[in-house]
């Protein structure tokens, strides 16, 4: 019943984004281009680390809206209407990127003596903190309609409603990061060290068992699927 | 010609490709920057520039003055995470224009807002507390073989549960 109403919902956006095809923007977006690399070229070449964040970050955004690709409803669709196709590309993304962090991981460290500081990547502490945070970040992306990068994305379509998301996302992350971070911090945070996987179980191990574990859930996020559709 | 270049910038892209895009787009941000792709760092700095220019300026014990610190010339509102959420947004824009599909959506109703709003507080109160967000904490945590991106990844799916069910019951 429920997801009958959002596949009509959907079906109702996609017209109207069909509808709205109507005058042709590419002219707007190729300006749009060459103020970027104008921009780059003039302000970052030669802050040489500002001169590839940028378009990287072009490129991430262009690929996020040309695909649809969805952060929030990959985890949201499996259990409103039943489909995993986003699900089932995050979890890909997972693996091609775990394959890609392992190889830069191994050349850059001298396995053996190495520091948790040393690793590449983003590691951190595990704690009360990043249970309360996950689910909170969770929900609240479902609520919102939209995760952290989504957002961004939906501010460059041009949603309006993104942007009050946007202010509400800096405003809870003030909050939290500013007000409220020694509480967490001093309680949950502080002496504690990431837990590299490597260190524990060993490199090619680490990399095997996080692979399976993804193949896992790829292939039960693929017979949920089917399942639902019979 | 013409058919490549439609399929290419105006068809939506699989999903598939966008995956391994983002993956290579991440790993490329590594290996520049020292760090993965991350985003809301970058929403906090921007909103410590806001609490500046109010003129409150105590950030001692804040996540900032732990774990931040900007390297030679950046501020709260120019520094890499923020230079790559602007970007983001900015390749959007690039992409909707390309396709011919950039619209002004306005808001339809307050409740609209209502849960804009509320959802927006959790995820920035969420993401700061644990370290990052959908992308620091879960798409740059897990490839980095760091354990708290799969704690974080199976709480937020836990929170997606809870919050589908608040959707569903009072939205749709």
């Amino acid at each position: 019943m429920t997801s009958e109403r959002i596949e009509a919902l959907k079906k109702r956006r996609q017209e109207e984004m069909k509808a709205i095809k109507t005058t042709d923007q590419s002219p707007y977006g190729w300006i749009l281009l060459i103020l970027i690399l104008g921009t780059v070229s003039a302000l970052f070449i030669n802050q040489s680390h500002y001169m590839w964040v940028f378009p990287l970050g072009i490129l991430l955004g262009f690929t996020l809206e040309r695909s649809r690709f969805c952060f929030t409803a990959s985890i949201r669709n499996p259990l409103t209407i039943g489909t995993t196709k986003l699900l089932q590309a995050v979890i890909l993304a997972l693996m091609v990127s775990t394959v890609f962090f392992f190889i830069l991981q191994v050349l850059t460290l001298d396995i053996g003596n190495f520091q948790i500081s040393e690793v590449p990547g983003a590691l951190r502490p595990i704690g009360w903190n990043t249970v309360i945070g996950g689910s909170l970040f969770g929900v609240g992306m479902v609520i919102a309609g939209g995760c952290a990068s989504g957002t961004l994305v939906r501010v460059g379509e041009g949603f309006t409603l993104q942007i009050v998301v946007l202010t509400a996302f800096i405003a809870g992350a003030l909050l939290a990061g500013v007000f409220h971070y020694s509480f967490w911090h001093d309680s949950f945070i502080e002496g504690r060290e990431a837990v590299y996987l490597p260190n524990v179980i060993g490199f090619i191990p680490a990399l095997l068992l996080q692979l399976t574990v993804l193949g896992l859930l790829y292939a039960g996020a693929r017979k949920f699927a089917n399942r639902k559709k019979t | 010609m013409n058919k490549l270049y439609d399929k290419l910038l105006k068809a939506p892209w699989p999903y598939w490709a966008a995956a391994i895009l983002l993956s290579l787009l991440n790993v490329f941000l590594l290996m520049v920057t020292g760090a993965p792709w991350r985003v809301t760092s970058g929403f906090l700095y921007w909103g410590m520039w806001v609490l500046e220019k109010f003129g409150y300026n105590d950030f001692s014990g804040s996540y900032f003055e732990i774990y931040g610190g900007f390297t030679g010339g950046e501020t709260f509102l120019l520094n890499t995470v923020s230079i790559l959420n602007l970007a983001v947004i900015l390749g959007a824009l690039l992409s909707v224009l390309i396709s011919s599909e950039f619209k002004w959506r306005r808001i339809k109703n307050l409740k609209q807002v209502a849960f804009a709003i509320f959802g927006g507080l959790l995820m920035g109160y969420g993401a700061s507390i644990a370290f990052g967000c959908n992308i620091g904490a879960f798409f740059s945590g897990i490839p980095s073989f760091s354990l708290h991106g799969w704690v974080f990844g199976v709480f937020m799916v836990l929170g997606g549960v809870i919050g589908s069910k608040i959707l569903m019951r009072y939205m749709v």
